[in-house]
């Protein structure tokens, strides 16, 4: 019988010769990521009461929620969780200096296609971007794989998202994921597995596809997934980790449901407060006064993200009465950014630039709203509190959006401020990037 | 855990989120279980720290514990002696921590209507069964694997059990 890519993939990990969706399986991640609260995972790994990890070499550890520690709480967290990383021989740990999990997994060949990947972190679905299958699990969970080396999972239903068009000018894979958040809702894809396929998802970027992932488990999923092609495969050439085989469902294998959406028709979304699917066109509320613009976050703060910034900000001015703080998503990302004068002109216009890492996308620090303030934010999620003060307002938009709302200081429609994407494209691929920093 | 429970019903609605369920300001400061049954759905339901009584039974809709993936909310209404959760749907990650603290969760579309909140209900776990005034309602059996979790009374001592410690 035809199967989807995750029946595939979990029957193959967990040694049958086809599983059913509903079916319970137990296998062994190839990868398990954890990040500051490893030092909670580890406090629980003690209580099962192994001294030594299953296997040390699936772990990935990051510190990104918090970087640098913004109090002592944090810090002892972090002094933790080194001594742990120590004292169990863990070799893949990217301490502060490196920037937010997702993206450090990403740049550092550690997400392959076909593979099995958890992360006590929701956003793991952001994997999916290279055919693997990654799912978030709870921080018990995480303790448990590092005592045996086993987790499980539910085979989910798969549902199929076709992708067909090409976005207008101002439109882009944020706007996209938003409009099918605001269709099937924050519960529509509930225990799903989330296929994007059709011609348009094999034309977009790994940075695109790595938002598309992000996002999905905004909708419920419990993985998203584009099937791998060539922009992977050299994407992954010279750093991959592991050899890997590539997993694609069968032709003609059974779909939940399957939704069409054609990108031509989409326009400028934007999530309002304080669910994620309160999304509504740009148009519809464009005008309202933002205290704070913030670019960063897992979702939309990579070099195809900030070029579209500071393109939009070269030779302008931030508002006055506004706040602009950009944040890359790793190092990488601002070495790559400075190399291209894009912090420069970030800098020029008003704006700050922070720490690679999670900044204020959880609230921990640097760029906490105050009360009545309302923040336009490229990042994922907008509940009531998120950013760390839940008398504030959080709106999510895209990168473009960001950087036209943060000039005019009102949420504005990107049109008001045109980019070109032709020409941005260009420069990117012209441009000699950084090799992969490590520590 | 026992096959078969007795008790009555906490009836709420859908979308009932992690924060109503357990409240996001005691995530870093209440650290003890007992002490988070104590929190247990205090901005939902003020009576039910109170009046719960071991083997009752919370029936809801759509997309129990949706919000954070935070595992207090499981366990608080656990320690409260909550004997299961019916829903419509429950948010992933609140379904696998259900599972891991040992709180049985049965996803059915069908009793919603059938119960009212106080009304008595029993629930038969090895034959898959929902009874109360309106009648009997099934459920499918839970998979064993999710069984053994259960009734070692949650992963980490089914984990010591399965590792001999
Ligand atoms: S950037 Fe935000 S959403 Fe992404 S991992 Fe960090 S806190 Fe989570």
């Amino acid at each position: 019988m035809p199967k989807t890519f995750s029946e595939k993939i979990l029957a193959k990990y967990s040694g049958k010769s086809e599983v059913v969706p509903g079916e319970i399986v137990e296998v062994t991640p190839d990868v398990a990521m954890s990040h500051d609260n490893t030092a909670a995972i580890s406090k629980t790994f003690a209580k099962i009461g192994v001294d030594k990890l299953f296997d040390p070499d699936i772990h990935v550890i990051v510190l990104d929620h918090c970087v640098p520690a913004a109090n002592a709480t944090f810090a002892q967290n972090h002094k933790d969780i080194r001594e742990f990383v120590k004292k169990q021989g863990i070799k893949n740990f990217y301490d502060i200096n490196n920037g937010i999990c997702h993206q450090v997994l990403a740049e550092n060949g550690h997400c392959l296609p076909g593979s099995v990947m958890t992360g006590s972190d929701s956003h793991t679905t952001t994997y999916g971007a290279f055919g693997a299958f990654a799912a978030g699990v709870t921080r018990s969970e995480t303790a448990v794989i590092m005592a045996t080396g086993k987790i499980w999972f539910r085979v989910p239903e798969t549902m199929r998202i076709q992708l067909t068009g090409q976005f207008n000018s101002g439109v882009y894979v944020k706007d996209l994921a938003l409009a099918i958040m605001g269709k099937i809702r924050a519960d529509g894809a509930l225990y799903r597995a989330v296929e994007f396929d059709g011609s348009a998802a094999h034309k977009f970027s790994v940075s695109e596809r790595l938002t598309l992932c992000n996002m999905a488990v905004e909708m419920g999923a419990k993985a998203g997934y584009v099937p791998p092609d060539e922009t992977i495969y050299d994407f992954l050439k010279g750093i991959a980790k592991r050899e890997y085989e590539p997993v694609f469902s069968d032709e003609g294998c059974e779909y939940i449901e399957t939704l069409d959406m054609n990108l031509g028709e989409l326009e400028p979304m934007i999530a309002c407060p304080h669910t994620v699917d309160n999304v509504k066109p740009v148009s519809e509320v464009s005008g309202e006064n933002v205290e704070q613009v913030f670019v960063g976050s897992c979702s939309n703060a990579r070099l195809d993200d900030l070029a579209i910034l500071a393109h939009v900000l070269r030779n302008r001015k931030i508002d006055s009465d506004t706040r602009l703080i950009v944040i890359p998503a790793s190092s990488r990302v601002m070495i790559d950014a400075m190399r291209l004068g894009y912090i420069d002109t970030v800098l020029s216009a008003g704006g700050t630039i922070a720490t690679p890492g999670c900044g204020p996308c959880m609230g921990n620090h640097m760029g906490v709203p105050a009360s009545g303030e309302k923040t336009l934010s490229t990042s994922n999620r907008n509940f009531k509190g998120r950013m760390g003060n839940p008398e504030s307002e959080v709106f999510l938009a895209s990168p473009h959006t960001a950087a036209v709302t943060a000039v005019t200081g009102k949420i504005s429609d990107p049109g008001e401020i045109p980019v070109d994407w032709e020409m941005i494209n260009e420069e990117l691929s012209n441009a000699v990037l950084s090799p992969v920093i490590t520590r | 855990m026992e096959k078969v429970i007795k008790g009555h019903v906490w009836k709420y609605g859908d979308d009932i989120n992690t924060d109503v369920i357990f409240p996001g300001k005691y995530t870093y400061t209440v650290n003890d279980p007992v002490e988070m049954g104590e929190k247990a759905l205090e901005d939902l339901d003020a009576d039910f720290v109170g009046k719960v009584k071991p083997g009752d039974v919370i029936i809801a809709g759509k997309n129990f514990g949706c919000g954070s993936s935070r595992e207090q909310a499981a366990v608080c209404i656990r320690v409260k002696g909550i004997g299961a959760v019916i829903a419509s749907s429950f948010s992933r990650i609140y379904f696998r921590n259900g599972v891991n603290v040992g709180l049985p969760l049965i996803t059915s579309c069908e009793v919603q209507n059938a119960f009212e909140h106080g009304d008595e209900i029993e629930i038969d776990f090895e034959k898959g069964e929902i009874r109360g005034k309106n009648g009997v309602f099934t459920f499918p059996p839970f998979n064993d694997f999710f069984f053994g979790i259960i009734k070692a009374g949650g992963l980490i001592p089914y984990t010591r059990k399965r590792l001999g410690i």
